[in-house]
């Protein structure tokens, strides 16, 4: 069942975001605020597909909301588990580099060749215009909070 | 503790995007599928440019590289 190993993908994909933002965090507040966001930009247009993957598994729409929301969960317990090792293994500055990694990673494998099953003139224009917004207010935001 | 606080109450805020699926589900194909296109292009960008202009001068500062060109961007 696709729909099923989709949700299992998309709690270990959450267990990790949730390490990343607790490992930012830990090394500095401006970075885990801009991991959080980074975070929620890319999980924005994945949960939408994500959803519409389990109704066409034949979920009910009550039914996808909700197990996308308890796979969702993953990532609160991936933060926690993170803090608390933190502190007795000082593995969060390994983190950061691993969260920088994941990112170029999502972005490599899942992210542009979604990008590339449309490659109009127009299509290109608005991706790149998007893309450039997306990195711009990245910059923006380190440029005001120093992050 | 305060910085668990952060770390809860975003990776909650995180949790609650899960529900955003819904919002989406009366759009017509065509015009989703280039919703999602726009916002997977603006999910890129902010991945791309927080990996190279956040997270890896933030990862070379700790380890004391600071003679590389990304040492330009690390505070």
């Amino acid at each position: 069942m696709f729909a099923y190993l989709n949700l299992i993908g998309d709690e270990i994909h959450n267990f990790i975001d949730g390490m990343m933002i607790a490992a930012t965090y830990l090394a500095s507040v401006e970075l885990g605020f801009a991991t959080t966001l980074m975070v929620i930009f890319h999980e924005i247009p994945q949960e939408i597909g994500d959803f519409g993957v389990l109704i066409y598994g034949g979920f009910s729409k009550r039914k996808a909301l909700a197990y996308n929301f308890v796979s969702a969960l993953t990532a609160v317990i991936g933060a926690i588990v993170t803090y608390f090792l933190a502190e007795t293994i000082h593995f969060a500055p390994l983190l950061v580099p691993f969260a920088a990694g994941g990112f170029i990673y999502i972005v490599a494998t899942d992210l542009i060749p979604e990008l590339h099953k449309k490659n109009t003139a127009g299509a290109s224009a608005t991706q790149l215009l998007a893309l450039l917004l997306g990195a711009g207010l990245i910059a923006y935001l380190k440029m005001i909070v120093g992050g | 503790m305060s910085e668990l606080v952060a770390i809860l109450a975003s990776v909650i805020t995180v949790t609650a995007i899960a529900l955003v699926g819904i919002i989406f589900v009366g759009l017509k194909e065509s015009v989703l599928k280039r919703v999602l296109m726009a916002l997977i292009g603006f999910a890129s960008g902010s991945l791309l440019g927080g990996a190279f202009l956040s997270l890896l001068p933030e990862a070379m500062a700790e380890i004391g590289e600071r003679h590389s060109t990304m040492s330009l961007w690390a505070s």
